[in-house]
């Protein structure tokens, strides 16, 4: 495995040996080091001192179920801090059959127009994306795939990472060539559009898979890790009901957003939960499929298509932050205008979790009726104008909430806070103010932990082992799903492992990997100017209680601070 | 007693299909004594056992009117 260095203001590759102190590392963990070793802390992120890198786990390449997840990181232009999000989809196979450890975008580019990066075994070349620039995520996807073929992976933008907009992603295709596998978190998408790519061609073609050094061994352990996660009885749930089965849970613990966090039960769940869904998807037919993989090779197939009633798909798939941000927290009970809310922000090319909490902070300020759904998408629609009121809510929550003058904001380090009140399930809570990332789903969620999520002692403990968990899950390429399966046979990790490089690690290594990059990530985030300020969840929270529960969020801050005292 | 059944549980109470159902016990009865009378075909240690929104353990008391949500444990989206 080699690091790919491309310099976007001189159009040149360097391919280098993997340096010593980041052999070790892939994913998350890596993308930790490298921002830290080469990126000032306190560079503007969408300036020319900023790198946009992409980095496959340690474990992508193999076909390993769950297991081919891509990283893509850089400083944020939405947190300011560090950033990591990682997407299923083709993506992360593909960059690990190409042999590269590590993609590092840098540099700014010379001159404005956009351009295509198109990288394959011979090297990279930049090709002007002409006509491309401009569209739409699942146009741009479709004339790309023209261009260049069904073979290949793309990492595309839409117009909300061309305008900078500090929620737009980075779109991957998924097994079936659909641009929806999303680094959707933190800005990532406007980092790339500030050095002028609009999309990264991926060509593998030719290309060995990467080596293992036993692989009798491999095998044995992928054996034990597939039948563990197979027979996990989460795997089943996730199968049926894919991410949308939360929504009931949620709602039952009083977690669920409404109406921009003013209360947490829902009263139109039935209409948005993960049943409804099975079941409206299981009777629409056609293209309608409640049980749908992101990625080649994944057993547990959490993914959705979603069909209107004609059997057409309006997006895939429609997932539970989705349907909480932009369904019950804009009281919004029809599971068709959320999925047409998705395609909007999908083919916008930003988040969908931001975008559904700055429309609720705009429902809060009278720019929409909470219920509203068509003047939902009329908002949406003003993104593509590049109006002022667009990109004022393809800024994300926290900005819309400033200029709106609204103080139930839902962000901490200026991201919003996904599906999860953090006043009802409160070790959710410690994550969000804790996490480096910012509040994030996929950091630490502590819904699973048999605690009483309303008590503010029980939290740090839980929260501290589900965020490094996470953050180690991360640096392999896994899933979160994945972790299921690795729970269950925790040596299969190591085996893994060692089957893979050589290694002689033990069982302790997944914790080891998260620890060592949530302490890189912290340290990148205190030189840039970060302090225990940061770590808290916005004051409404504390004081505002949630209706059913009468919850506020009540984790004593000297509990927070000390979190990372292990 | 009212008992919610979320995702895959909805498939596999006794009388089939059910999303619901009201239940009488005799005072004193836990958590435990609720599910033994379901006789679910689902691994209990799979399930998060909720009360009244508060998660519970097996040995948790009920009360005359207590919803209980009876869920097979998922780990977020
Ligand atoms: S479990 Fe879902 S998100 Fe994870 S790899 Fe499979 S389909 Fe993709």
């Amino acid at each position: 495995m080699l690091i790919w260095r491309i310099n976007v203001h001189e159009r040149s590759l360097e391919r280098t040996p993997v340096p010593d102190g980041w052999k070790t590392l892939g994913g998350r963990g890596l993308l930790a080091r490298i921002l830290l070793d080469e990126v000032p802390p306190t560079c503007d992120p969408l300036g020319p001192h900023n790198k946009l890198i992409f980095a496959p786990g340690l474990l992508v390449g193999h076909m390993l179920s769950s297991c081919d997840r891509i990283s893509v990181g850089g400083k944020s232009p939405l947190t300011g801090g560090i950033k990591e999000s990682n997407a299923g989809g083709s993506t992360g196979l593909q960059i690990a059959l190409l042999g590269i450890q590590a993609l590092i975008l840098e540099g700014a580019p010379a001159g404005d127009e956009w351009q295509i990066l198109v990288i394959d075994s011979s090297g990279a070349r930049f090709e002007p994306a002409g006509p491309i620039a401009g569209l739409g995520v699942y146009a741009a996807a479709r004339s790309l795939r023209e261009r260049y073929g069904d073979k290949v992976a793309i990492s595309l933008i839409g117009p909300g990472g061309e305008m900078q907009l500090r929620t737009a992603g980075i779109q991957n295709l998924d097994k079936d060539k659909v641009p929806s596998r999303i680094n959707a978190r933190g800005g990532l998408g406007a980092v790339m559009g500030s050095k002028r790519l609009k999309a990264i061609i991926f060509d593998a073609a030719g290309c060995d898979k990467p080596p293992i050094r036993d692989p009798e061994g491999f095998k044995a352990a992928q054996k034990a890790f597939t039948t563990a996660l197979m027979n996990h009885p989460q795997t089943a749930v996730y199968r049926d009901f894919g991410t949308a089965g939360v929504a009931r849970l949620c709602d039952t613990l009083g977690a669920i957003p409404v109406r921009n966090f003013s209360v947490g039960q829902y009263e139109d769940l039935e209409s948005i939960s993960g049943e409804h869904l099975r079941q409206t998807l299981l009777q629409r037919g056609g293209k309608a499929n409640p049980t749908h993989a992101c990625m080649a090779g994944c057993t547990i197939r959490c993914s959705n298509n979603y069909a209107g009633e004609n059997g057409e798909e309006i997006v895939s798939p429609l997932e539970y932050e989705t349907i909480s941000l932009m369904g019950s927290n804009l009281g919004i009970s029809d599971l068709d205008d959320v999925a047409r809310l998705n395609w909007l922000v999908n083919d916008l090319g930003i988040d969908s979790i931001d975008a559904g909490a700055a429309l609720g902070v705009a429902a809060e300020a009278g720019l929409l009726s909470f219920g509203d759904a068509q003047r939902a998408g009329e908002l949406l629609r003003e993104i593509y104008t590049g109006s002022p009121l667009g990109r004022m809510l393809g800024h994300g929550a926290a900005l819309t909430g400033q200029v709106l003058g609204v103080r139930r904001v839902p962000v901490v380090k200026g991201q919003a806070i996904s599906g999860y009140d953090p006043r009802a399930i409160k070790g959710t809570g410690v994550t969000y103010a804790t996490n480096p990332q910012g509040a994030d789903h996929t950091a630490g969620l502590t819904i699973r932990a048999k605690v009483d999520h309303l008590d503010p002692k029980a939290q740090i403990d839980v929260s501290r082992n589900a965020q490094i968990n996470m953050a180690g899950y991360d640096t392999l390429g896994a899933c979160v799903f994945a972790g299921f399966g690795f729970a269950a046979s925790p040596e299969s990790i190591r085996d893994l492992l060692n089957a893979r490089y050589g290694w002689s690690v033990d069982t302790g290594i997944l914790q080891q990997l998260g620890r060592a990059t949530l302490k890189l990530e912290r340290e990148f985030n205190r030189r840039a100017g970060f302090t225990a300020a940061d770590d808290r969840l916005p004051e409404w929270m504390t004081e505002e209680p949630l209706a059913p529960t009468q919850a506020v969020f009540d984790v004593a801050n000297e509990d927070l601070d000390g979190l990372y005292n292990w | 007693m009212h008992v919610h059944f979320h995702t895959l549980l909805q498939q596999v109470t006794p009388q089939g299909r059910r999303t619901h159902l009201d239940m009488h016990l005799p005072a004193g009865a836990t958590v435990g004594d609720a599910l033994a009378r379901l006789a679910l075909t689902y691994d209990p240690e799979a399930l998060a056992l909720v009360v009244n929104r508060r998660e519970v353990e097996p040995d948790h008391p009920l009360q005359d009117g207590d919803r209980l949500d009876l869920i097979p444990a998922i780990a977020g989206g």
